[in-house]
This record gives structure tokens, C-alpha cells and sequence, in this order.
């Protein structure tokens, strides 16, 4: 139960909080992030929204978010619908529903990583994200998560992806429209004429964290892009998933889903 | 704290657990439903500064010095909102215990799209759940909706 | 049919609509009162267990808390929860508090005090102990050799056979099926398996109980019984019925979970002993394992047939999951079978036999179908099956077997409400005009078995025939009472209740055509035991025809009296007047207005009260019949399913109020297909629910839906008042034999056990 409740509007006075209350506070984004049920022990919530962590710019390289962005600010943010063949909208527009994205942040998507549809495009887009632990830092996404970075006391300020004519495509498979994914798969490719230049196979809902299939990505670098090597990625990517099974879905089921999601997000993807 | 609610200015004392679902219910507004306790069926939907959010898991200080709209705001004792008029007239009530939460989500969507399309409607109402309808005729009242309040606006 | 009315046949604005939408606090949860305490229930732990102690003086000791519950100091009394008529056809199994418990959730205590908070800290500080006994956490546990006796207790009654686990067994025979079947020139099987699943009101059960000034007991409660609800508080807290008041305010939905006798008692109490008004609402979690739930059934269907496709042979045996109460079991289960089998009514050796089981988990209700919704699944599949063994198509054998009208079938009077049944002909019967109808909509002849591919998708199509019942005859009375008032207009009270069905504006209609008047001019009043006539309540699909042929007659009496009282003023016989527009008019053209006619009656001369009562009861129970069809495409590479079109042709008889109509049809559509393809409980090894909220119990939401039209196919049937049959339930039985005859259609496999979802279709392609 909480039993306190303070408004911060500063990320280092919030770090601060956090760090000396330690498990038992959770930041909040202004909106709620709570829906997905935090642990019963938590009784402190920070609340983030008068901590300047609003807002969204961009110059020529790349687009900056604040961390109390939510979703349907996103979801409303033109340029996110063109970037990276518009794949933050069309991932955003099977999040949840309306009520949700209103009230979930970035921020708050990007610290848990977990139960995401967020996470996995923002990985395979190769996202930076943006804390503050003593001292303003930035990470490549999948770095935050594979160093277990996100799993220290920190606040999340935001997240940049860059903007240098990547493609990306998503696919979210799962029980109804209004559900988390039995699995997930984002791609974002980059191409140098028409060969790979650089590849991001990422697969999430495993049902565990979003993860980079390095082996499949690894496949398509410096190939053509085409029927072959797409089926070549899907098939490793298959063959080097790490899945479980869960209410949701068997480990059987996410692995055979993992080939045919990477094979059709890749043939979206073409030059 | 301070937050103004329908119009109305109000001047709370809050529990830091307090959900804004309970803060609205106990100053009198039962409009506002409790149907899942847990952020999932949209009955609790509310408008904060414009936007549709379920008010069962948003904590109730968080809505210190917030704008509220909920279901007892829309139209007045003498007069419908067109949403409203528009739920009644295309049979989109039944049980009417999830009604509120819809019309909330309607709300903010006619506000930003004056001709939405039906799939447009089903992703507006997606967080509201309905076990009466079907969402047949809900959908058809926002769509009716939508075409009144353009003709109001003269176009 | 339209034209043959002014009023009724109008798709007329709800009459309690307004305050639905205005966000009026019209629900039993909106009711808050001085001084009123707040009730929170202790669940079971265990799935089967005994309570060997339990202590509640540190609860009772905190502050707040003002009494706590037990068996140690509640009635001992068995009853059934089961909303139902007197003598109910369900065991009394049921204690309000019971030393032993039997399923997760099962009542341990209840705690009340003056808030929520206070009272879920105070079950905290209940000390129980338990000795656990080996839960049975399935029919075939339930009925194996040696087995632990679920219900071992002495003074339970009405169980079957107890020692076996058996709530309640069925059966009825005509010819000889095995023989029949023998001999035939084709035979199929087919067994289907219901999951658990609960009706998912969008309101939870809710009750608040208080004293009123004469210190009579209130039950302002989420009914759908008011009447059962107060016979059966009266005889469980030994109160009499007379002490007791039962009002039904507007309901967030029922479905069948609120035809139960649930927490009523829980509330009255803690009133009765404590002198203060209290509530208590379920939580979500609470309203899915520890209020009702659908009965999980194996049903298996045997069919035989002769080279034309003559049905000569019906079998079907049925195995009812009731879990750990009885309350429901024998009346689901038989109409399992009494609300399917009469539509093959020509097969002249007929086998059902039904078994209700208890298994230590969350208990079976009444829910929106009620047996015929497990039922008509394996006979819809095995009528398929049929088909393609004959090489006839699936319309046609259905055509050339089901019932039509002036037609009857033994199953009616040899199956009833867990007893013997009622005999009857068929009245209206539109099912032929429906399978038509149907079938040009969805593109049948065109369709069906091409398995026509686009990309990864190949597409089939499906259809199933159902039937349901309007009320149960000779059992279910309704009654009700119209009065005239000073301006014309008319107070109708019914006992009657309306769950969000429409039933309060479909019932003002039937009441405005017979006394020429608009539905503005009455003013309805239902569901309050002291105000509001007899009726059984909201189930069976019978308040269009049950309730609304209470309603007819009370407005012909009322309408005779408005005539002889015209007659006196216009000097002229009454046989030359008629009603309409607010008036009565004569056949030269001369009328006095309604107004006049009640300002006389009640002030001027020979005054008295214009206004009646009137009963009825039901002789027969006329099957609406439905016709679904439904396109599916299925992705060949995941198992993802997309209903590409469905299509529902309904014949309710008249449709009182169209829109209501379809809108009830289009809910258990819904409903149905979520049954069908994402709704489950599931249940660990210990017996606990491991889903029991709407994140992860799954209910269609909008764009879940596909596109979907209901077809409402005229009829008239004549026993039936205004030619009105019923149409509440018969739409939640289709979606789970069409999907499955579409799915077979699209890919050559027959799924068993629904939910049919894509990991169980992609499970099934790879073989």
C-alpha cells in the first residue's frame, strides 16, 4: 500500500529519493505505470511530472523523447510516423488501448523492459537510452539490458533513436487485439546500396525480456536482401531463440512463431 | 489538495493510497464504476486534462490541480451531449454500468477526429470492456454521434 | 408484422436509459447510508479441506470491526443457493458457513466493519487451521475408484448419490438407440469438451442490506430473483418472508450469475444482528472463482442415419463438471439435452443420459444458455460429420431432419427442469426461412468446401441450427399490476426484472399497445417484493413471454374497465368503442380522452381504482430458432483464426422492440465467441484459479468483433403474447459449433475442446 506520495521536479533530487528509499519507491511518469501490478512491497511513488522530463525535439540525426512522454504523445507526434518506416505508430496502435498509451510513458516502458511491445522496436531501432544515477548517462538500449544496467536505481530521462534512413518493420502475434503478445518481433535494417549494412533481429515476450538475435542479424550483413538470405535469418533466428513457456503460449509454439514473424517482418523491409 | 471536477472546484484531503477512482466516488460521483479493480475494463474511465484514462489504478494525488470530466459532466440536467442522446437512440445501452467509461473514450475521440472511421471507433472504445452488446450498437451511437456534432459545427 | 401494431414493433428508446447515461447512481453499489459497514470475506486456501479451529477474538478486537462470521456462530441450515422456484430441483448442499470447504475461495469467514480497508486487516487477524484432505480436481478423479467424498456431510439432501460424488443423474429413453444405431447405414461419434468460464458481469455482485423504520429487513441487492431471493433468506436465516423486503435496483449486468442466492444472506445477517444498514461487493477476483461459473461438460453425441440421410438414431450422454455445490447441476445438465434433441425430432429412438459431478472447484451456475450451450456443440459437429460420410450437403441433411411447425418430438415431455417435462407442438417455426436466409447472406453454395487461399489464409465456412425455450411451462408464474392515474397515464408493476435487457421498456410497450397509449404513459416499477407482483424472475429466457403474457392480460382487464367506464359517458355499448391515441372512440367519431375517463373513475361518479392483477403461467415453452453461419480464414502458418463474416438469422416470433431484440441477439453473439475462442479459467494443482482478472481472462472487446449481422426472421406465434416468443439466450449456444464446422471446413480438423485458439488449431494442422 503506498504511504507517501511525492511530487519531484528534479531528476536529482528524484535519484536521490529513490536511492535512499530504495525498493520500496517506484517512479512514476505522471501518468500511471502501475497497471501492470508492481509488487506488493512498494509503498513510495515518486512522481516524475514536474521534472522537466516532458517533450519531444529533433535536429537531422536523430529524435529525442523525454521519459514522461507517454505513448499516444507519441502516437501524435508526426515524424515518428515516417522514421524507420513508420514503425512506432504502427507498434503503438496495437499497445493496449487508448487508455492505457494516455497514461503510460516511455520512461516507464524502457525501465521494465518486460511486457513490452515498446521495448522490442525501440531495440531493433537502435535506440539510446538516457538516466541519471549520480550523473547524466547514455547507453545504447540493448547494452542498458544486457549489462543489467536497468535493474540499478536510476531514473530514466529518455531515449534518442537515430534518424539516418534505417527500415523497420513489426509484428505483434497475440491470443486477441487487446492482450500482451504471445510473442513479438521488430527488425530495422540498414542498407548500403543494396546491401546490408547493419541488422537488428530482435525477438520479446519469450515470454522474458526483448532480446537481439545477434547469430540471425549477423546473417544478412553484407549480403543482398532477398527470399534467400531473409529465410536464411528466420531459420537461425529460429534455431537460436531462448524461449519458455507461459500461460500465454508453449516454448514449442514461440519458437515455430519465431521463424515466421522474422521471415515477414524482413520481407517488409525492402529497399 | 486542489483539482476542479465537471467545472467544479474542489478542495480534497487525500491518503497517499488513494486511487482517484475512490476520491471521485466518495465526493459523490457514482458515475464513475468499479468494474476490475485493476486498470483493465476502462468502467473507471475519466478525462484528465483531456485525456481518457482509467482512474482505478491513477493515484489520486497525482490529479492535484488536474481538469476532470466524468460521465455527470457531459450534457446537463436539461440537455444531452450528442454522445449521449446518441447512446440512447441507437440502443448502445444495456446494462449501462459500462456506458460511462465508453462515452469517456468517445469523448476524447470526437475531439480530435470529426469523421472517424469504424475501425477508428472499435480502437477508440478497445479499453472498454462490454459483456452486454457486443459493441455493435455502441459503435453505431459514436458514429451517430460524430455525424451530429459535425452538423452542429456546421459542416 | 410490423404494421399489425402502433407501439409494439417499435425499436422505442429505452425507458430507464437517461439515468444509465447521465451517470445517475442507480446501481446497488452507488447506495452508501450513515453508520453502514463494509463486509470482506475469507476464502479457503485449500480445495478440499476441514476447518479444525478457527479464532476470531483478535479480528472482532480491532477497532472498527463490529462482528465476524463463521460456522461457529451462523445458521446451520441447508439450503441451495440455486434461484429457483419452490421446491428447487438443486440440492441443499450448502451451509452459509460450513466446518468443511471445498473448493478454493469456498467461505471461511466475513468480517464487518466500518470500512473495506478495516475489514480486509481485521481477516488477517483470523486464526484458522486446517486439516487438508486430498482435492478431486476433475470429473474423471471425481468418479474414480475410492475417491474422496466431497460431500460426506449428514444433513444434505437431494444429492444422487453422494458417496460417488454424483449430484444428480438424468436420463430419458424412447426406442432402442444401440440397436438403432447397429443397424444404420452410417453412423458418426463425436465427444465435446466445455471448458470453465464465467459470465464476467461488468458489475460484480453487489448487496446492501438495512432496517427501515419498522425494523424490517431490506435487501437492496444485484438480483436476478428478488422473489427466490427473500423465500430463501427467510428459511436460511429464519426470518419470516413477511420481515423481508427485496428491492432490485438497476443491475450491471447478470447473465445467469444472479440467479443465485449469493451474499444476500451475508449482508442480512450482519443488518439483522448489528442493527446497522452494510454492503458488500465482490472483487473481480472474487466474482470469478467464488460466484458462478459456467458447467464444464464432456458431452459425446452417437448419430445413425439411413441412406437418405433420415436421422434414425440421437444418443447423447453427458458428463457435467457442477464443482463443489450442486446448485444448477440437474437443470443444466438436462437441458443439455431438452433444449437440443427436439430439433432432430424425427429420429424415433432417442437416448440422453446426464450426470452432474462434484469436483472441489469453483461451482457451476445458471449461465445465458444453460446446458444447451454444451449440449448443441457435439450434435451440431456430429450432424457435419454426418453429412460428409453421406456425401449430403450440411444444409440439406439438417433440412431434410429438423423440426418444423405443427410438429413435436418425445424429448419435450420426457425431459423437462430435472424432471419429466411438458408436452408440445410447435407453434411458430421460422428455422427453414433462417437456414435460408442464412445461407444466401454468407455466400454458402459458393463457399463452402472450396478452402479457397489467399497468401498464408485458406477460408471456410460453417453453420449450426439451435433452439432454446421461452420460460419454463406449468412452473414459472409472472404476474402483473397496471393501475390508472389522474392524467391518463398508468403505473405497471411487475416483479419482473430487468438485468439490462430492456425488459422494463419492452413490457411498457406490450402494456401501451393494448391500452391505445404511448410507452411515455406508463410508468414502470419493477423488482420489489413489496410493491411488485409475483414473478419467478429474470431466467429461462421468459419475460417476454411469461412476464409479458402477465402484462397483456392485466392491460385487456384494465382495458374492459376503461371501456365500461366510456361507455357511460358516451352513452353506448361497449362493444362499439376503441382505444387509441390516448382516447376511446366511438364509432360515430365521438371519445373522451384517457384523462377524463381516470379524473371521473377516481373523483366524479361510481369512482373506484381502475386497474387489475393478472398471472400466467406457460402451457408450452415455444423454441425460438437461430441459424449461424460464419466465413473463417486461417492463417495456414500460424493457427491464427479471423472470422472473415458471421451471420445470425433469428426467429424470436414478434419482436416487441427490434433494437432491443438484436441487441440482445448481437451480446450473446459476443459472448459466444469469446467462449468459443479465447475465454478459459485455469486452474494449478492445487485447485487455484491462476486468471482470475480481466488482463488475463480474456472477453472480446471491440476489435475482437468481426462483421456481424443479425437477421430477425418474422414470425407469429400464437400461444405467445403479441406473437412474441424469446430470443435472450438462444445467440451464445452458435459461435462454438459454427466456428468448429467452419475450422473443419477451412482445414480438414475437428477441434474437441474450446477454446480454439491459434496454438490449438496450428497444434491440430501439424497432425
Amino acid at each position: 500500500m503506498i504511504t507517501e506520495y511525492i511530487r519531484s521536479d528534479s531528476v536529482e533530487e528524484a535519484y536521490g529519493l529513490l536511492t535512499s528509499v530504495g525498493s520500496r519507491a517506484r517512479l512514476m511518469g505522471g501518468g500511471t505505470d502501475l497497471s501492470l501490478h508492481p509488487p506488493a512491497d512498494v509503498d513510495t511513488l515518486i512522481d516524475l511530472s514536474g521534472a522537466s522530463l516532458g517533450g519531444i525535439t529533433r535536429d537531422d540525426n536523430a529524435i529525442a523523447i523525454g521519459a514522461t512522454v507517454t505513448l499516444t504523445e507519441m502516437l501524435e507526434y508526426e515524424p515518428l510516423a515516417t522514421v524507420w518506416s513508420g514503425v512506432v505508430h504502427t507498434m503503438l496502435r496495437r499497445v493496449a488501448s487508448p487508455l492505457h498509451r494516455n497514461a503510460a510513458s516511455i520512461g516507464g516502458h524502457l525501465a521494465r523492459g518486460r511486457l513490452s511491445d515498446v521495448v522490442p522496436v525501440m531495440l531493433a531501432i537502435d535506440a539510446s537510452v538516457r538516466f541519471y544515477d549520480g550523473a547524466p548517462q547514455q547507453m545504447p538500449l540493448g547494452e542498458f539490458y544486457a549489462t543489467r544496467r536497468n535493474r540499478r536505481p536510476l531514473v530514466v530521462t529518455g531515449v534518442e533513436i537515430p534518424v539516418d534512413g534505417g527500415r523497420a518493420a513489426f509484428r505483434k502475434f497475440a491470443r486477441t487485439t487487446y492482450d500482451l503478445a504471445i510473442l513479438n518481433v521488430a527488425c530495422g535494417v540498414r542498407f548500403d546500396g543494396s546491401v546490408v549494412s547493419s541488422a537488428r533481429i530482435v525477438v520479446g515476450e519469450r515470454p522474458s525480456l526483448a532480446v537481439e538475435l545477434g547469430d540471425a542479424s549477423g546473417t544478412l550483413i553484407g549480403r543482398p536482401f532477398d527470399e534467400d538470405s531473409i529465410g536464411q535469418a528466420a531459420r537461425v533466428a529460429r534455431d537460436t531463440v531462448d524461449v519458455r513457456s507461459d500461460p500465454r503460449g508453449s516454448a514449442d509454439y514461440r519458437r515455430h512463431l519465431t521463424e515466421v514473424l522474422v521471415r515477414r517482418c524482413l520481407s517488409e523491409i525492402a529497399p | 489538495m486542489n483539482l476542479t471536477v465537471n467545472g467544479v472546484a474542489f478542495d480534497v484531503d487525500v491518503e497517499p493510497s488513494e486511487t482517484l477512482l475512490h476520491l471521485l466516488r466518495r465526493v459523490g460521483l457514482k458515475g464513475v464504476k468499479n468494474g476490475c479493480d485493476n486498470g483493465d475494463c476502462g468502467a473507471c474511465a475519466v478525462l484528465i486534462d483531456g485525456r481518457a484514462v482509467t482512474s482505478c489504478d491513477y493515484p489520486a494525488p497525482a490529479a492535484a490541480d488536474t481538469n476532470i470530466l466524468t460521465v455527470e459532466g457531459l450534457g446537463t440536467e436539461g440537455e444531452l451531449h450528442p454522445i449521449q442522446a446518441a447512446f440512447l437512440d441507437a440502443g448502445g445501452v444495456q446494462c449501462g454500468f459500462c456506458t460511462p467509461g465508453m462515452m469517456i473514450s468517445a469523448y476524447e475521440l470526437l475531439g480530435r477526429v470529426q469523421e472517424p472511421s469504424d475501425d477508428e471507433i472499435r480502437e477508440a472504445l478497445r479499453g472498454n470492456l462490454c459483456r452486454c452488446t457486443g459493441y455493435v450498437k455502441p459503435v453505431e451511437a459514436v458514429r451517430i454521434a460524430a455525424a451530429r456534432l459535425r452538423e452542429a459545427a456546421g459542416g | 408484422m410490423a404494421d399489425r401494431f402502433v407501439v409494439v414493433g417499435q425499436s422505442e428508446r429505452r425507458v430507464d436509459g437517461r439515468a444509465l447515461v447521465t451517470g445517475k447512481p442507480v446501481f446497488a453499489g452507488d447506495l452508501d447510508l450513515p453508520g453502514m459497514l463494509h463486509l470482506a470475506m475469507l476464502g479457503s486456501p485449500h480445495a478440499h479441506a476441514r476447518i479444525t479451529s478457527i479464532s476470531t477474538e483478535r479480528a472482532e478486537a480491532l477497532e472498527g470491526v463490529e462482528l465476524v462470521l463463521t460456522h461457529l456462530n451462523t445458521p446451520a441450515v441447508r439450503y441451495t443457493t440455486a434461484g429457483q422456484g419452490h421446491p428447487e430441483p438443486s440440492p441443499y448442499d450448502a451451509r452459509m458457513f460450513d466446518p468443511k470447504v471445498r473448493f478454493v475461495g469456498d467461505r471461511v469467514a466475513v468480517a464487518a466493519a466500518t470500512s473495506k480497508e478495516i475489514a480486509q486487516r481485521a481477516l488477517e487477524l483470523i486464526e484458522v487451521e486446517y486439516e487438508p484432505l486430498t482435492p478431486v480436481l476433475s470429473i474423471d478423479d471425481a468418479l474414480a475408484e475410492g475417491a474422496p467424498i466431497i460431500h460426506d456431510e449428514a444433513d444434505a439432501s437431494g444429492i444422487w448419490d453422494a458417496e460417488h460424488n454424483i449430484a444428480g443423474v438424468v436420463e430419458a429413453n424412447v426406442g432402442d438407440v444401440d440397436a438403432a444405431i447397429e443397424s444404420a447405414f452410417a453412423s458418426v461419434e463425436f465427444t465435446g469438451e466445455t471448458q470453465y468460464a464465467q459470465h464476467v458481469p461488468l458489475e460484480p455482485h453487489v448487496s446492501v442490506a438495512y432496517l427501515d423504520d419498522n425494523g424490517r429487513l431490506v435487501l437492496y441487492t444485484s438480483t436476478q430473483v428478488p422473489f427466490h431471493v427473500r423465500r430463501i433468506i427467510a428459511h436460511v436465516l429464519d426470518i419470516p418472508a413477511r420481515q423481508i423486503r427485496v428491492i432490485k435496483p438497476r443491475i450491471g449486468g447478470g447473465f445467469g450469475v444472479k440467479q443465485e442466492i449469493l451474499i444476500e444472506d451475508l449482508v442480512g445477517l450482519v443488518t439483522y444482528r448489528t442493527g446497522l444498514p452494510c454492503k458488500f461487493e465482490y472483487t473481480r477476483a472474487e466474482e470469478f472463482s467464488q460466484s458462478r461459473t459456467r458447467h464444464p461438460m464432456r458431452v459425446s453425441v452417437r448419430l445413425g442415419a439411413d441412406e437418405d440421410g433420415h436421422l434414425i438414431a440421437v444418443d447423447m450422454n453427458a458428463l457435467e463438471n457442477t464443482g463443489a455445490y450442486g446448485a444448477h447441476n440437474l437443470t443444466v445438465v438436462s437441458n443439455a439435452g431438452s433444449k437440443t434433441l427436439p430439433m432432430y425430432n424425427k429420429a424415433p429412438n432417442v437416448r440422453f443420459m446426464a450426470k452432474g459431478i462434484y469436483t472441489n472447484l469453483p461451482v457451476g451456475g445458471a449461465y445465458r444458455g444453460y446446458g444447451a450451450t454444451q449440449g448443441i456443440f457435439p450434435l451440431e459437429v456430429g450432424i457435419d460429420m454426418l453429412a460428409e460420410k453421406l456425401g449430403i450437403d450440411a444444409l440439406e441433411l439438417r433440412r431434410r431432419n429438423h423440426i418444423r411447425s405443427g410438429e413435436t418430438s418425445p424429448i419435450f415431455e420426457e425431459l423437462g427442469e430435472g424432471r419429466k417435462g411438458v408436452p408440445q407442438t410447435i407453434g411458430s417455426c421460422g428455422l427453414e426461412r433462417c437456414i435460408d436466409i442464412g445461407a444466401e447472406r454468407i455466400g454458402w453454395s459458393h463457399k463452402r468446401s472450396t478452402r479457397f487461399r489467399e497468401g498464408p489464409w485458406v477460408h471456410g465456412v460453417g453453420m449450426s441450427i439451435h433452439m432454446q425455450g421461452s420460460g419454463i411451462p406449468a412452473i414459472d408464474m409472472a404476474a402483473a399490476t397496471i393501475k390508472m392515474n389522474d392524467d391518463g397515464s398508468f403505473n405497471l408493476l411487475v416483479g419482473a426484472t430487468d438485468l439490462g435487457t430492456g425488459s422494463d421498456t419492452v413490457l411498457a410497450q406490450m402494456a401501451a399497445e393494448v391500452l391505445g397509449v404511448t410507452i411515455d404513459d406508463i410508468i414502470v416499477l419493477s423488482s420489489d417484493t413489496d410493491v411488485t407482483p409475483f414473478d419467478v424472475g429474470a431466467y429461462a429466457s421468459s419475460t417476454t413471454y411469461v412476464s409479458g403474457s402477465a402484462v397483456v392480460r392485466a392491460a385487456t382487464d384494465v382495458k374492459s374497465q376503461i371501456t365500461s367506464v366510456a361507455a357511460a359517458m358516451l352513452r353506448t355499448g361497449g362493444d362499439e368503442l376503441e382505444l387509441g391515441d390516448g382516447r376511446v372512440i366511438a364509432k360515430d367519431g365521438r371519445s373522451v380522452t384517457l384523462a377524463d375517463i381516470a379524473l371521473r373513475s377516481l373523483y366524479g361518479v361510481d369512482q373506484f381504482q381502475i386497474g387489475s392483477t393478472a398471472s400466467f403461467v406457460g402451457d408450452v415453452s415455444p423454441p425460438p430458432f437461430l441459424a449461424s453461419f460464419a466465413e473463417v480464414a486461417i492463417d495456414t502458418e500460424t493457427g491464427e483464426l479471423k472470422i472473415v463474416d458471421y451471420v445470425a438469422a433469428v426467429d424470436c416470433g414478434t419482436a416487441i422492440n427490434p433494437r432491443l431484440a438484436e441487441g440482445q441477439a448481437e451480446g450473446a453473439l459476443a459472448n459466444g465467441i469469446g467462449y468459443a475462442l479465447m475465454e478459459e479459467m485455469r486452474f494449478d494443482k492445487y485447485g487455484r484459479m491462476r486468471n482470475p482478472d480481466l488482463g488475463r481472462y480474456k472477453i472480446p472487446a471491440a476489435t475482437d468483433m468481426p462483421p456481424m449481422e443479425v437477421i430477425l426472421v418474422d414470425t407469429y406465434e400464437e400461444t405467445g403474447p403479441m406473437g412474441a416468443k424469446s430470443i435472450a439466450e438462444i445467440g451464445i449456444n452458435a459461435p462454438i459449433p459454427t466456428l468448429a464446422n467452419a475450422i473443419y471446413d477451412a482445414i480438414g480438423v475437428r477441434l474437441t475442446h474450446p477454446p480454439f485458439t491459434s496454438e490449438k488449431i496450428w497444434r491440430a494442422m501439424q497432425g
